[in-house]
């Protein structure tokens, strides 16, 4: 308790005048009026008008408050019925206030104007200096929180840096629900000021007697079970306190992963005895929340009503939570899991299926169809599956599973990890593409993330991670969770069918029904576990292939390995997902299944295809005849050249950058190149054999073209960190590094100097620089006549001994110092990153660079 | 292109069985070749060397052929290991990968060692 008479803490209350607060003809017709409701709530109704918690907690302020160092603070409109502008009369305060009014300091108003001398005054006037408000604790109360609350807060806590300042929602009101609902949620915390929950506490803010305030109830919203609890912590508390300011309990259920996974919930609410409209909550931090407000703003044009509608975010600490209406609901909703889960009989895997149906063919007709494109898909690392770690990640996980069913004494049909990381390395070292469907996707489709209600609506949660993607990343996502995420029924009794399954399901495009599955999987059809997962296969893969215009289901296998990898990490025992070990051995059969299926496959089995959109169609021949060695009479490829390349015959135009097309002209030249097969003209031919192309293409010369790039890296004087520059275009999602061909009779140590004086503005001295990588590179443009061969070069702190100097030029449009690091080495074309990771390697050789921070940037790329 | 047959022969040599397939293995020889390997494996066969010292071509179908008898010997325990590859084979095997993911030997004395 404070010394008598010195002020510790001001309460400062506004608009309780009879305009705002009389819920008396004339007044509760005005504008200025909160309004029936919110006068009840603060002030009492009928003839308890005057026992509200607002004018019983400014009385004990008044009578016992200066006791306690408190002091009151009441602003008063001037010009108005009955006021002087000084105070005295009261008469322009409601009832209930007016006898306050007598023992309160007084501060005139005018208008929307905040009174700030007048209030600096007052303070002074109540014995607080200037050099005290860092040390006062201030509390705002009245009407309306929105306007000028919201300002004398604000001018409290922002302008005047007054440390303490606190604002209860039982003593401010609004005449707009919403308004004054987004200013303690939103405006004020973002403001720096404490929202006081529970009326007791605010009394203790003060140094008043908390007990005359527990009769209101005016407490936050109770949270149940005890375990959401545990999972919020403080900070999440306070923001569910926050987005459930009007309800009284708040029931909450985790949509995904449990409450040990991320804090979304689906919160049921009561007022009282009465339900409230369950609302989604979200809490996560900063980054990831605006990820996904972003994702939710891409998506809302489409989807409508089938996506939730955002409340005002709420931030505390680190931490953002956002409340999220279902509009329209009908009756308890949950997720298409549960339903999923519960499909236990024929009438309630009818319901799943309904549901499932109705929520692919919103999927396919708002958001993938809606905006699905044709593009150029490279599947192994569309789906991140290219880098070093997917491998030894897989390898890791099969062990420990394989390590499992050991100790159970289970011997079900085996797989070997060791085959299966090769067969993984071989296809993902692919770098081939198809010409497939992307479109905005979800990005974390799975059957948590639908909810349903009773009259079969549908909403589409978390979008975090949507962004323009193949077509199948959802629905392969979706598949893999029906599979093994949800199929928790299974034992190790039925690992030997269920391989037998997932080896059918994973041979066919669509599936059969039950009723027409080969022999050895009769069992399907009557037993419900494996039926619901077949129906939900063909329904998956048939929305699927319905927007895609071509048969291949590869992209769709690739993407199915990826979530399947992803899925053999949910172990249950590590704490780290939902997969007991029979749905873990079940994933792994079905990613042995998988590689196997795609080594197979006639994508890998069949040369690449890729190609400018210059070039016509590459003949597509099987790998086993690409061979030179091998007659292939029936080979007979198109022959392109480019115009770029005939216009510039560095025979007839100075300065070309092409070999002449009548090779009889350079006959010396292509007779003294080393080449292991020849034509019968004398071309060299591509040592990787047959491309599907004749000619050259958009490559100038014949045979071998030299490439030289440049890894230019530094450690940062600021972060100490190694750096890489990299250039990029306006055009471009990809950066690069810069390079360039080498001319006729130039050396590649000529040329690199040159590529980057054109391209960063920097000249490296004539012994700068160290070949870190040789030899043939594939590249899109190449032929049977034509290829690329690089020289990479390493410049290490070398390139900013003159700072400023770097500047873009050539096809940058943009130069900057990336961390090296992998997610930057995974923004440049692979063939570049080849030459990177060269260059890291030798920087760890040679101490340039610490050897666990290089070796986790190799295995994270590749 | 490469039209022709193969001849297929099973032999014991210890715990092993090797399989000598001699001219082409490609789509139309193929399904021969399926039906040879899996009988043994429905006989109980767990380890097999394939010999191609006498092979002259493979095709991707043959490639095929051999993955499947890899995951098929895997999955009850047992293994396949190839030999005697030409160098025309040699190549397809290099091209394709499958040097890298089969388990290949020189000859067959190699290949038995250690099988």
């Amino acid at each position: 308790m404070s010394p008598p008479g010195q002020i510790r803490t001001i309460v400062i209350a506004d608009g309780l005048t009879k305009d705002v607060l009389s819920p008396d003809h004339p007044y509760c017709a005005g504008y200025e009026n909160v309004g029936d409701r919110e006068i009840e709530r603060l002030f009492g109704r009928g003839k308890y008008y005057g026992d509200g918690p607002l004018p019983t907690f400014l009385r004990a302020v008044a009578d016992g408050g200066p006791a306690n160092g408190c002091g009151l603070i009441l602003l008063s409109p001037v010009g108005k019925e009955g006021s002087n502008g000084t105070g005295g009369t009261g008469t322009i305060f409601v009832e209930p206030i007016e006898e306050l009014a007598r023992g309160a300091v007084i501060v005139p108003t005018k208008d929307v104007v905040i009174p700030a001398d007048s209030l600096r005054e007052a303070f002074g006037t109540l014995g607080v200096s200037e050099d005290a408000f860092a040390d006062t604790r201030f509390l705002v109360v009245g009407c309306h929180t929105d306007r000028r609350i919201l300002g004398l807060a604000s001018l409290l806590r922002n302008v005047w840096e007054c440390a303490h300042v606190a604002i209860s929602p039982h003593l401010v009101g609004s005449a707009t629900q919403e308004a004054h609902f987004a200013a303690l949620r939103h405006t004020l915390p973002a403001a720096g000021i404490e929202i006081l929950l529970d009326l007791e506490v605010t009394a203790e803010y003060v140094g008043l007697e908390t007990q005359p305030f527990s009769e209101f109830g005016c407490k936050p919203v109770s949270i149940e079970p005890p375990e959401a609890l545990d999972a919020l912590g403080d900070t999440g508390r306070h923001i569910v306190e926050l987005l459930c300011l009007n309800w009284t309990r708040a029931r909450l259920r985790p949509l995904a992963g449990g409450f040990s996974g991320s804090l979304l919930f689906l919160a049921d609410g009561w007022k009282g005895g009465a339900r409230t409209e369950p609302l989604v909550v979200k809490i996560d931090a900063f980054a990831q929340m605006r990820r996904e407000l972003n994702g939710y703003h891409q998506v809302k044009d489409f989807f409508g009503k089938h996506v939730p509608t955002f409340g005002y975010p709420i931030w505390s600490g680190d931490s953002i939570g956002v409340g999220m209406d279902l509009a329209a609901m009908e009756g308890r909703p949950q997720t298409l899991q549960d339903t999923f889960e519960q499909a236990d009989r024929e009438d309630s895997l009818e319901l799943f299926l309904r549901r499932l149906d109705k929520s692919l063919a919103l999927l396919s007709d708002k958001l993938y169809g809606n905006t699905k494109d044709v593009a150029w898909v490279v599947p192994y690392r569309a789906f991140g599956l290219h880098t070093e770690q997917q491998a030894i990640w897989m390898r890791e996980n099969a062990n420990l599973i394989l390590s499992y069913l050991d100790e159970a004494g289970s011997d079900p049909p085996k797989v070997d990890p060791a085959l299966m990381e090769k067969l993984l390395r071989l296809i993902a070292a692919n770098e081939d593409g198809v010409d497939s469907e992307v479109c905005l996707c979800h990005g974390d489709l799975n059957l948590a993330n639908v909810i349903c209600d009773d009259g079969d609506n549908i909403w589409f949660i978390d979008w975090t991670h949507s962004g323009k993607a193949p077509l199948e990343l959802d629905l392969a996502k979706l598949e893999t969770d029906a599979k093994f995420v949800m199929s928790k029924e299974f034992d190790l009794d039925d690992l030997p069918r269920l391989r037998r399954f997932e080896e059918y399901l994973l041979s066919q495009r669509i599936p059969a029904e039950a009723a027409n599955l080969p022999e050895d999987l009769k069992f399907v059809k009557w037993d419900l576990r494996f039926r619901r997962i077949l129906d939900a296969v063909r329904r998956i893969r048939g929305a699927c292939f319905e927007l895609k215009q071509q048969d291949e289901w590869l992209v769709y296998r690739v993407a199915l390995l990826r979530h399947v990898l992803h899925t053999l990490s949910f172990d249950k025992r590590r704490d780290r997902g939902e997969c007991e070990l029979p749905q873990l051995m079940h994933a792994l059969y079905s990613a042995e299944n998988l590689v196997f299926n795609l080594v197979a496959d006639d994508f890998h089995l069949k040369i690449r295809g890729e190609r400018p959109t210059s070039y016509p169609p590459r003949l597509r021949i099987s790998i086993d005849e690409a061979p030179w060695l091998l007659d292939c009479d029936e080979y007979d490829p198109p022959y392109h050249v480019d115009p770029s390349v005939l216009e510039n015959d560095r025979m007839i135009v100075e300065g070309g950058w092409a070999d002449p097309e009548d090779i009889g002209l350079i006959a010396d030249k292509l007779a003294g190149m080393e080449a292991r097969f020849r034509d019968d003209a004398g071309r060299p031919l591509n040592p990787h054999g047959r491309t599907g192309i004749a000619g050259r293409g958009l490559l100038g010369y014949w045979a071998c073209n030299l490439y030289v790039s440049a890894t230019v890296t530094r450690t940062s004087s600021e972060t100490g960190h190694t750096e890489i520059l990299l250039g990029g275009r306006e055009d471009e999602v990809k950066l690069s590094l810069p390079r360039g061909f080498v001319l006729f009779e130039e050396t590649p140590r000529a040329a690199i100097a040159r590529v980057l004086e054109d391209k960063v503005g920097w000249q490296p001295g004539e012994a700068d620089g160290e070949v870190v990588f040789e030899g043939f590179t594939y590249d899109r443009r190449q032929t049977d006549h034509a290829w690329v061969e690089t020289q990479a070069f390493l410049f290490h702190g070398l390139a900013d001994r003159t700072p400023g100097t770097l500047k873009a030029g050539g096809e940058f449009d943009e130069l900057r110092w990336w961390p090296l690091e992998a997610e930057t080495v995974n923004r440049v074309p692979s063939d570049q990153a080849h030459s990177i990771r060269g260059a890291v390697t030798r920087l760890i050789d040679t101490g340039q660079l610490d050897r666990s921070e290089g070796d986790r940037l190799l295995e994270r790329t590749g | 292109m490469h039209g022709g047959d193969v001849q297929i022969t099973a032999r014991e040599a210890g715990t092993v069985t090797v399989v000598e397939f001699e001219g082409h293995l490609d789509t139309n020889t193929a399904p021969e070749a399926k039906e040879r390997l899996d009988g043994l494996q429905d006989g109980g066969v767990q380890k097999i060397l394939v010999s191609f010292e006498k092979l002259d071509y493979i095709s991707s179908a043959g490639l095929r052929i051999l993955l499947a008898t890899a995951k098929r010997l895997g999955a009850s325990g047992g293994s396949l290991r190839i030999c005697g590859l030409n160098e025309t084979v040699s190549e397809v095997f290099e091209i394709s990968g499958f040097s890298v993911i089969l388990s290949v030997f020189g000859n067959e004395a190699e290949a038995l060692e250690g099988f």
